[in-house]
């Protein structure tokens, strides 16, 4: 009986699916995409050195400024659930828009959805690209100051590509997340497959299979994820240790 | 006088409550081989990175030419280019392959074109017998191949002077020799060159002056035949009585 | 001795037992947060009822004085529990509930799933705005040409919205709390809602203003307009009972229980 439920619901509202999936994948891909973009920067402040002897006094506070606030960003976007994120940057950007502008029709879920991912994201990412960076050999910086590279010059090109590349696989492990997290962001009306699943469920007053048919579809997504980023360890490690 | 290169004056240096170097004084001239030998702890690694301020001293000087090195205001990242360091474990770059490793600084530093930095890069990895492997993944050489690699790379920005720390030490046996000849051709050649350590065959084929340290200090210093046959303090002999005992 | 004490004992229990079941349940589920047809509160007074599995929650409004009404005249113990709106039918069909008295309209759709009494409540669609919008004045649909609008997930109001000339539908949320926000954060320009609801709102909330659409409202069905109980299509006898129950409560009785939930909802 369930199965023939199951295929009826898909075929009768397989429009419904499809949509909320588009909307699900979109937000983990720009938000894991954009979040990596983001973290970029703030990765670049938190592995500032302060130099107390060469470093001029408006150098170094504009340093501490900037690891500080790195560091507020981290602890609030990390320590806040994201739903309570979406809620308040949505609402209010709306009436923000509104009593400046005049006009926020513009002003449309999708948009603050995609922004909160989007940063929300990023302060993982910070987190773990600064783990990465730390994990790197010393030697590596060591040898490029010594031929006359700069630290800036340093990160960027030898320390910043392999910490990228280690981390790989930790970022992709985020956009798993993102594709489950995302469902919190139906709270504030956008369409992803878990707000499309409660419609489905309205009209057929069946609360259990379009949930069956969702976790189905949440499990794929993850599960051609969870392969890639497999493939993605194997190549760079050559295998695991269990043969070791 | 002017071809001293190298003139570190009263450097003192403590992690913490540890006084690693107690005051040393020390003169380093042009072509001249100086060799720092001594047992673990006894200052000679950190003495050797203070020489390009990998380790910074918490006072004295440290004249390169006639630049201080220890005055906040001296561009230490461009001095840095003409003193070479060869690292105990290579630190070569894990994201180049072995080419790209010689002419990274050669293009991002000295702004070089990619053809001239190739030229270049391929007469010292063939100095150093490396020429073959030029499109190798560092990853899958030898010790001793990843370390004249590391020398090429370093020599491929002409530095006036190399130091070399403890550049064999990780070594398998085999692989010394192949590594050890490259630092003695680079010393026939007139290099100026700092190097610590504990092959003392070598540092007596190689070397012109032998500086011993014990606790942060340069205890003893002269030629090697001095120091190897005729050593002057009670300290010195019994450290070299070790290397002798086989 | 022992044979005839065991036979005692065993006599006392059946009658106990016969006892106990005319203690009969009636499990009733609603949103408990529908004002003025059903909220939660922490004070208990003689209009509230505690919240099965919650203690220190009771639940008041129009749906809990039915509730409490129809149990008294059934003579059954009345247990009530929250369901968010979207669970109540499934609640229902899977006998963890026996009446939805939750301010439901008997839609055809929703017949399809379950049985509806009489109607217990009469009602009217009316438009919620900002304090500071344009369309305070407003009378007819066509003054709200191209307004964003929302409604609740699974209601017929969220049906009705796309009457609206040039509407911009947008996506429904789930709770009354949400689409307030929505209207006060200027996010949407009107909720559109039932009487009773939208003045419980605009009582709570000085942000926000109820209009009637007296001169040209929605396109309306019966059902669009009124209240009724679900049950089971199975409880026949139940629905019998119930609809017997609702003949002896007048208008007047509804509309008066109406006003008093409304300014208990207030305070």
């Amino acid at each position: 009986m369930i199965l023939t439920s199951i295929s009826d619901i898909i075929s009768k509202y397989h429009s419904f699916f499809t949509r909320g999936l588009l909307y699900t994948i979109l937000l983990a891909v720009l938000g894991t995409a954009g979040g990596f973009l983001l973290a970029l920067p703030f990765l670049g402040i938190k592995t500032t050195k302060i130099d107390p002897i060469r470093d001029s006094k408006v150098s170094i506070f504009i340093k501490k400024v900037g690891i500080g606030f790195t560091n507020v960003y981290t602890t609030f976007f990390r320590g806040t659930p994201m739903m309570v994120q979406a809620m308040i940057f949505y609402y209010g950007m709306s009436l923000v828009i509104h009593n400046v502008t005049g006009n926020n029709y513009w002003w449309k879920p999708i948009i603050a959805g995609i922004i909160v991912i989007i940063i929300n994201t990023s302060a993982y990412i910070i987190e773990i690209l600064r783990g990465a960076v730390n994990a790197i050999d010393p030697g590596q910086m060591e040898a490029a100051r010594s031929l006359g590279f700069s630290r800036k010059k340093a990160l960027y090109l030898i320390i910043y590509p392999q910490a990228i590349k280690n981390a790989l696989p930790s970022i992709g492990n985020e956009f798993i997340v993102n594709l489950k997290d995302s469902s919190v962001l139906s709270v504030i009306g956008i369409f992803d497959l878990f707000k499309a699943t409660g419609s489905v469920v309205s009209t057929t007053a069946d609360s259990v299979t379009p949930y069956i048919i969702t976790a189905i579809l949440y499990l794929t997504l993850t599960s051609i994820t969870a392969l890639l980023v497999k493939k993605l360890e194997s190549k760079r490690h050559g295998g695991e240790m269990k043969n070791v | 006088m002017s071809n001293v290169i190298l003139n570190i004056v009263n450097v003192r240096k403590s992690f913490g409550d540890h006084h690693v170097l107690k005051d040393i004084n020390l003169e380093v001239h042009k072509s001249e081989v100086v060799t720092l030998i001594g047992s673990s702890g006894s200052g000679k690694t950190t003495l050797l990175r203070c020489l390009n301020l990998l380790n910074e001293p918490d006072s004295g000087h440290i004249y390169f030419f006639e630049n201080d090195l220890m005055n906040p205001k001296t561009d230490l990242d461009k001095l840095r280019m003409s003193i070479g360091m060869v690292f105990q474990n290579f630190n070569l770059f894990n994201n180049k392959n072995v080419i790209d490793n010689c002419t990274l600084a050669l293009i991002k530093l000295k702004g070089m074109n990619k053809e001239a930095a190739e030229e270049k890069a391929m007469h010292y990895l063939a100095k150093v017998g490396m020429a073959n492997f030029a499109q190798a993944n560092v990853a899958r050489l030898s010790g001793g191949q990843k370390q004249r690699v590391a020398i090429a790379r370093a020599l491929c920005m002409e530095p006036e002077i190399m130091l070399f720390d403890e550049p064999t030490s990780a070594l398998d046996p085999e692989m010394v020799g192949e590594v050890l000849e490259v630092i003695q051709a680079l010393a026939k050649e007139g290099m100026t060159m700092v190097i610590v350590t504990h092959e003392m065959a070598f540092a007596k084929e190689v070397s012109d002056k032998i500086l011993f340290m014990e606790n942060g200090i340069i205890l003893e210093s002269g030629r090697p035949e001095e120091i190897f046959n005729r050593p002057k303090n009670e300290r010195t002999r019994l450290f070299l009585k070790r290397f002798t005992q086989n | 001795m022992r044979k005839i004490l065991s036979l005692f004992a065993v006599l006392a229990s059946i009658v106990v037992l016969a006892a106990c079941s005319s203690d009969r349940v009636l499990v009733v589920g609603l949103e408990a947060a529908y004002a003025p047809f059903n909220w939660s509160t922490p004070t208990k007074t003689e209009f509230t009822h505690e919240l099965d599995g919650q203690p220190g929650v009771y639940v008041d409004g129009f749906d809990v004085q039915m509730a409490k009404e129809i149990a008294k005249q059934l003579d059954r113990r009345l247990v009530i529990k929250a369901i968010d709106w979207e669970g109540l039918i499934p609640a229902l069909n899977s006998n963890q509930i026996d009446l939805i008295i939750a301010g439901m309209s008997p839609t055809e759709e929703r017949k399809e799933n379950v049985a509806f009494s009489e109607e217990y409540y009469r009602s009217e669609v009316v438009m919620v705005v900002h304090a500071q919008s344009d369309y305070l004045d407003a009378t007819k649909l066509s003054d709200f040409s191209g307004v964003r609008a929302v409604a609740q997930t699974g209601t017929i109001y969220d049906d009705l919205i796309d009457q609206i000339p040039s509407v911009i539908h947008q996506e429904s949320l789930a709770t009354y709390s949400a689409l307030a926000t929505a209207v006060t954060s200027r996010s949407a320009d009107v909720l559109v809602a039932e009487l009773p609801v939208a003045q419980s709102l605009v009582a709570l909330n000085n942000q926000l203003r109820m209009v009637r659409l007296t001169d040209g409202g929605f396109d309306t069905l019966e059902e669009d307009v009124t209240v009724a109980i679900a049950l089971r299509k199975s409880d026949t006898t139940l629905l019998d009972e119930v609809n017997a129950v609702l003949a002896t409560i007048s208008i007047e009785t509804r509309n008066a229980w109406m006003a008093s939930a409304l300014e208990r909802q207030d305070a």
